[in-house]
């Protein structure tokens, strides 16, 4: 393939701004990794900086003592968001699929009916309720796939909108004149077919499972169901709830002692590595839409 | 046409096994009890304690402590349940709104509020016959007049932590700079002197932030508590200030709207201008022990029971810290309720629940093994009244500990003191409780569910502007008549008239006593 | 006969689509539309001694702390330009974003883009609010001390100066949520048929014209979707975003309050679910009610986009 001049003045264009992008991106994070390994002191005289004065790994030191605690709030992170992600992916697109069918009779109702929950909610006290005591998921591990986060309107209609967008409909037409079922076409043709946005909704459904702790803030008591991310969000809250005062009198302010803003930073830090580490892994994925062309072809 | 005729058919069917879902799990839930009762012979509640300290992961052999206990005495099995402070309310709200078993649970400060909406049980006649002991204990510890402060109505809703509940404003300081600055304790007499000794600090420590807020988010330097102290403003039980009585004139007026508020929050506006303040100071995310520690911050206001504080503060912050009393404290409503134990109104179990709380207060096996876990495993005696860790454990390692929250549960009288307390300090703060003024109008509580709307309106504009008025960042003179009237607007005249109305009532009825 | 013939042919074709949509349809109808019933707490003075259905109905006295405030209006006003500006420039930076990506990745491969464009959104607001602070506190932050004590410019007591926050609002919120917005547009780009392009290039059309007459149009219909999904959830804001970003600072409040942060503050003390159920079904009907119109006018322009 031969670029032209003007080819390649855009991907010089594009390179320069997306490193810039990159960069914009990083370096708050960036920011975060070195307050973690700043000296307290160092970090409230100083303020945070990425040329910090005096280094220090005690909040990791602080934070080691707890390693068991954490490594298991990992384990539980890390099967929470695989089960929820899979078993969400499929329900998601599955119900995607007949809403992007133009000839199926009720496929306007039915994206209707999704975008209706997406405006909507009883509030946490009725969804609670029906939780706990109709279907008993406290303090299981179900608690935490299950209630709000399995499937979401947001990303049903995004599924619905590429299906119907990026899918030719000859496609399936010509699938169901050779005699595939709905079941076969929808496994065989629709999902090959749109792997970048599974991708990006497993993507988006892989995150909310990983940052969430609602869920186990409501329906789970016992610690060994603790997720990262409710690690992270008690320890959060706690200092803020304490530091506001709002304990008022309960506690001397003196009797408590918080975790430094080290400690908290080495725990934010510790809430995005491991998705750092995945995210490379998932980038082919997101790129695989070419193959249609070669299908139509 | 048709599409919407099958959107409702739909909604309707939602909506009808909506209620048959709801009236199911109110049946199967009544019926799940029993079985348990049969089985064991002892009465069943749940009690929910919010802890400080790390979260156990497993309760199961503190929870059978406390049974060998409450089961033996009075015949009452406790499902022990441990919370966060940030979660605790979320999880015990969340428990009563949907009717889930919870019936001993704690306040944290929103004591009126549980009752206007009929969330606790009234007590009274369960405590004349299952809670003589602890009626007593409260009598000895604080006075004949503490159950006062949880009566609405005539009816006891709650028992507040029975502790040291003076909390007179401390001038909180770095003793090493106040010494380098020229100045000893002695010259530190009333907040008056406070001023000189910023300046000889700042001269000699530019680098040093001289007074800093205690509480950050909202930002608090404790000017409020100083001037309710000083000049005897009871705020009737709700924090936001739009209807206070100062003194014992019954009559309800706007704090907001007075000179002690206005020379108060000068005062702070002097001290922020002369620059005893960080320019920050109302938005910062640093608390004031942080900044101790750090070495960047001289002094703050704090309200503490007791004299051995500033012990406390310097075996955190690793600085010399010591603490000078600078105005006496003033009992109102709030001061002695915001930490109150109360029985769900819910509860199937309402005399097991009031027996179990009165053992909470009166047995010192009991409130230990909550506070401090197994005897040998998570502490050890050193004394009759001092604990200290197993060798090489400390509160991270053991496997149970709510040492932290010795201030919302129980007697302090009865409850251990970390070793290197002096056991002197727990007997002044008891004492202290007796010798302490109350306002006249202590004991009466305040009902905002007349003027809801108001009172939410109230808060918003108090919210928006005290924070920027107690750390001096604002400017009184042209601040103040603005809040006054963002108060006046949100329906302030409201809310004292309400207040003014149910004052005059509860005198009325004290009178006739 | 024929006409029998018909319908059950139709059911025919209906019967497997449906069977395919019935797992995902059971969940919204368990998840969403079961507790839906509980709207109507936000009509009662809820009164837990006569239990939730037992309370007293007191009409839409809950929802007057909605509007009996001065702060009505300059909430109601945050929250739909807020909103309204998240949208555009969200959107138009989010397909900018795209659009270079995908340019990128079919010659400059790297695998470093992708955790940066979803990276700002893994921070917490929490921790968020701590960085925008050490950036922007008047003492020792990184703007006073480090870029414009320098250039002997005056520094800017930046949380008490309400001027500028409706910029660094919209700055934070497109900083932490273009990248990740610009995945959905990327994975569409991926999905276009090279073969398009390839055939526009041989027509002589350069990057832009290609761009502009392939990917942009191929584009529309996500951008429709997005866009009536976040008209929805325009009377909704992020309250770590106003809230915890601002550090609740009361000088701010002209350009920070927002009708969630407006509920928060008002209820926090009170406490009151009738209340806030109240200020949820306010927020949702009229998000339901723009976008029942906004559908109904890309229904009449071009059925196709239609949400439904």
């Amino acid at each position: 393939m031969i670029q032209t001049r003007g080819e390649r003045a855009f991907a010089l264009f594009s390179a320069i701004l997306m490193g810039l992008f990159t960069l914009a991106a990083f370096l708050p994070f960036v920011l975060i990794l070195i307050a973690s390994v700043t000296k307290e002191s160092s970090l409230i005289n100083d303020g945070y900086s990425f040329f910090p004065k005096e280094f220090s790994l005690d909040a990791y030191v602080y934070l080691q003592a707890s390693a068991y605690t954490f490594l298991r709030a990992y384990g539980v992170s890390i099967l929470v968001t695989v089960v929820g992600t899979a078993v969400g992916l499929l329900i998601t697109s599955m119900l995607a699929y007949p809403m992007s069918r133009k000839d199926f009779k009720y496929h306007n109702t039915l994206a209707f009916v999704v975008f209706f929950t997406m405006l909507f909610s009883g509030g946490v006290v009725p969804s609670y309720i029906m939780w706990t005591q109709v279907f008993h998921v406290k303090d299981t591990l179900a608690a935490l796939i299950v209630p709000n986060l399995l499937a979401n309107g947001f990303n049903v209609l995004l599924v619905r909108n590429y299906f119907k967008s990026n899918v030719p409909v000859d496609l399936i037409e010509s699938a169901q004149i050779d005699g595939a079922t709905e079941t076969r076409t929808f496994f065989r043709i629709m999902l090959p077919l749109s792997v970048p946005v599974l991708a990006t909704v497993g993507l988006f459904m892989g995150l909310a499972y990983w940052n969430d702790w609602i869920n186990a803030l409501y329906y789970v008591s016992k610690p060994q169901y603790y997720g990262i991310q409710n690690l992270l969000v008690q320890l959060m809250n706690n200092i803020q709830y304490l530091n506001s005062g709002q304990a008022g009198n309960a506690v001397g302010a003196g009797a408590v002692e918080l975790p430094s803003s080290a400690v908290r930073m080495a725990m934010a830090v510790l809430g995005i590595v491991p998705i750092l580490v995945v995210l490379p892994l998932l980038q082919k994925y997101l790129t695989r839409g070419v193959v249609i062309g070669a299908v139509k072809g | 046409m048709n599409r919407k005729k099958g959107l409702a058919a739909l909604l309707m069917s939602v909506a009808l096994t909506g209620s048959v879902l709801t009236a199911c799990s109110g049946g199967s839930d009544s019926s799940s009890t029993p079985d348990d009762d049969k089985s064991v012979k002892a009465e069943e509640i749940v009690f929910a304690l919010p802890s400080f300290n790390r979260i156990p992961d497993d309760l199961s052999k503190v929870t059978d402590a406390i049974n060998a206990i409450t089961v033996d005495k009075i015949g009452v099995k406790v499902d022990f349940r441990v919370y966060g402070p940030a979660d605790y309310m979320q999880k015990v709200n969340l428990a009563l709104q949907s009717g889930e078993k919870m019936d001993v649970f704690t306040t944290l400060g929103q004591f009126s509020n549980y009752v206007s909406k009929s969330q606790v049980a009234p007590l009274d006649d369960l405590l004349a016959e299952h809670g003589k002991e602890m009626t007593a204990i409260l009598e000895k510890d604080f006075g004949p007049d503490m159950l006062k402060a949880t009566t609405i109505n005539g009816h006891i809703y709650g028992i507040p932590v029975n502790k040291g509940m003076a909390l007179p404003v401390s001038f909180v300081y770095n003793a090493d700079m106040l010494k380098e600055a020229g100045y000893s304790a002695d010259d530190i007499g009333s907040v008056d002197d406070l001023a000189e000794i910023f300046e000889a600090v700042k001269k000699k420590h530019p680098d040093v932030v001289p007074f800093g807020p205690i509480n950050v988010n909202p930002s608090d330097t404790n000017l409020i508590n100083l001037l309710k102290g000083i000049h005897k403003v009871d705020f009737l039980t709700d924090t936001t200030g739009a209807g206070v009585v100062v003194g014992n004139d019954g009559k309800v007026v706007n704090f907001y709207e007075t000179d002690i508020f206005k020379n108060g929050v000068q005062m702070m506006r002097d001290w922020y201008n002369k620059g005893y303040l960080q320019k920050d100071a109302a938005t910062t995310t640093i608390t004031s022990s942080e900044m101790l520690a750090s070495g960047r911050e001289f002094s703050f206001l704090g309200g503490y029971g007791g004299k051995e504080v500033g012990k406390t503060i310097s075996a955190q912050t690793g600085k010399n810290v010591e603490t000078k009393r600078i105005a006496p404290f003033y009992f109102d409503t709030s001061a002695v309720n915001s930490v109150s134990w109360m029985v769900s109104s819910t509860s199937k179990a309402p005399e097991a629940a009031v027996k179990f709380l009165n053992l909470l207060y009166t047995d010192e096996q009991l409130i230990n093994t909550i506070l401090y876990g197994i005897e040998g495993e998570d502490y050890v005696k050193v004394d009759e009244h001092h604990v200290k860790f197993p060798e090489g454990k400390d509160a991270n390692t053991v496997s149970y500990t709510a040492m932290i929250s010795t201030g919302v549960v129980g007697s302090e009288s009865l409850q251990y003191q970390f070793e290197g307390i002096d056991w002197s300090d727990v007997e002044l703060k008891l004492k202290e409780n007796k010798e302490t003024e109350r306002s006249p109008y202590f004991g009466f509580i305040f009902d905002p569910s007349k003027v809801k709307t108001q009172i939410s309106a109230v808060n918003n504009v108090v919210n928006q502007y005290l924070p920027g008025l107690v750390t001096g960042s604002l400017d009184p003179e042209t601040t103040i008549p603005k809040f006054v009237k963002a108060l006046n607007d949100a329906g302030a005249a409201d809310v004292i008239k309400s207040k003014q109305e149910q004052l005059d009532q509860w005198i009325a009825s004290q009178g006739g006593q | 006969m024929r006409h029998a013939n018909g319908t059950s042919s139709a059911l025919r074709k209906t019967a497997p689509l449906l069977m395919l949509a019935a797992p995902g349809l059971l969940y919204f109808l368990i998840n969403s539309y079961i507790p839906m019933f509980g709207v109507f707490i936000a009509f009662k003075d809820v009164n837990y001694a006569k239990g939730i259905f037992g309370s007293d109905w007191i009409g839409l006295d809950n929802f007057q702390f909605l509007f009996k405030t001065t702060d009505a209006w300059i909430m109601t006003r945050n929250t739909l330009l807020y909103n309204l500006a998240f949208i555009v420039i969200g959107t138009v930076c989010s397909i900018f974003i795209a659009i270079l990506m995908a340019e990128l990745l079919t010659k400059l491969y790297s695998k470093l883009y992708l955790s940066g464009l979803v990276l700002p959104s893994l921070i917490s607001m929490v921790v968020l609010s701590m960085l925008v602070f050490a950036f922007l506190n008047a003492d020792s932050g990184f703007v006073n001390k480090s870029i414009l004590r320098p250039l002997g410019l005056p520094e800017i007591n930046w949380y008490s100066e309400a001027k500028y926050w409706p910029y660094l609002l919209v700055l934070i919120q497109i900083w932490k949520t273009a990248g990740y917005g610009s995945i959905v547009y990327f994975a569409s780009i991926a999905g276009i048929d090279k073969s398009i392009y390839e055939a526009a290039k041989i027509d002589g059309a350069g990057k832009l014209r290609q761009i502009r007459t392939i990917t942009l149009p191929l584009l529309k219909p996500t951008v429709i979707v997005l866009g009536l999904m976040s008209i929805g959830r325009i009377f909704n804001s992020d309250f770590g975003l106003f809230y915890q970003v601002p550090l609740n600072a009361g000088a701010l409040y002209s350009a920070t309050q927002t009708i969630d942060t407006y509920v928060y503050r008002a209820l926090m003390q009170l406490n009151d679910i009738g209340m806030s159920a109240a200020a949820g079904l306010y927020q949702s009907l009229v998000g339901f009610v723009l976008v029942l119109v906004v559908n109904a006018i890309v229904k009449r322009v071009n059925s196709e986009n239609a949400l439904f």
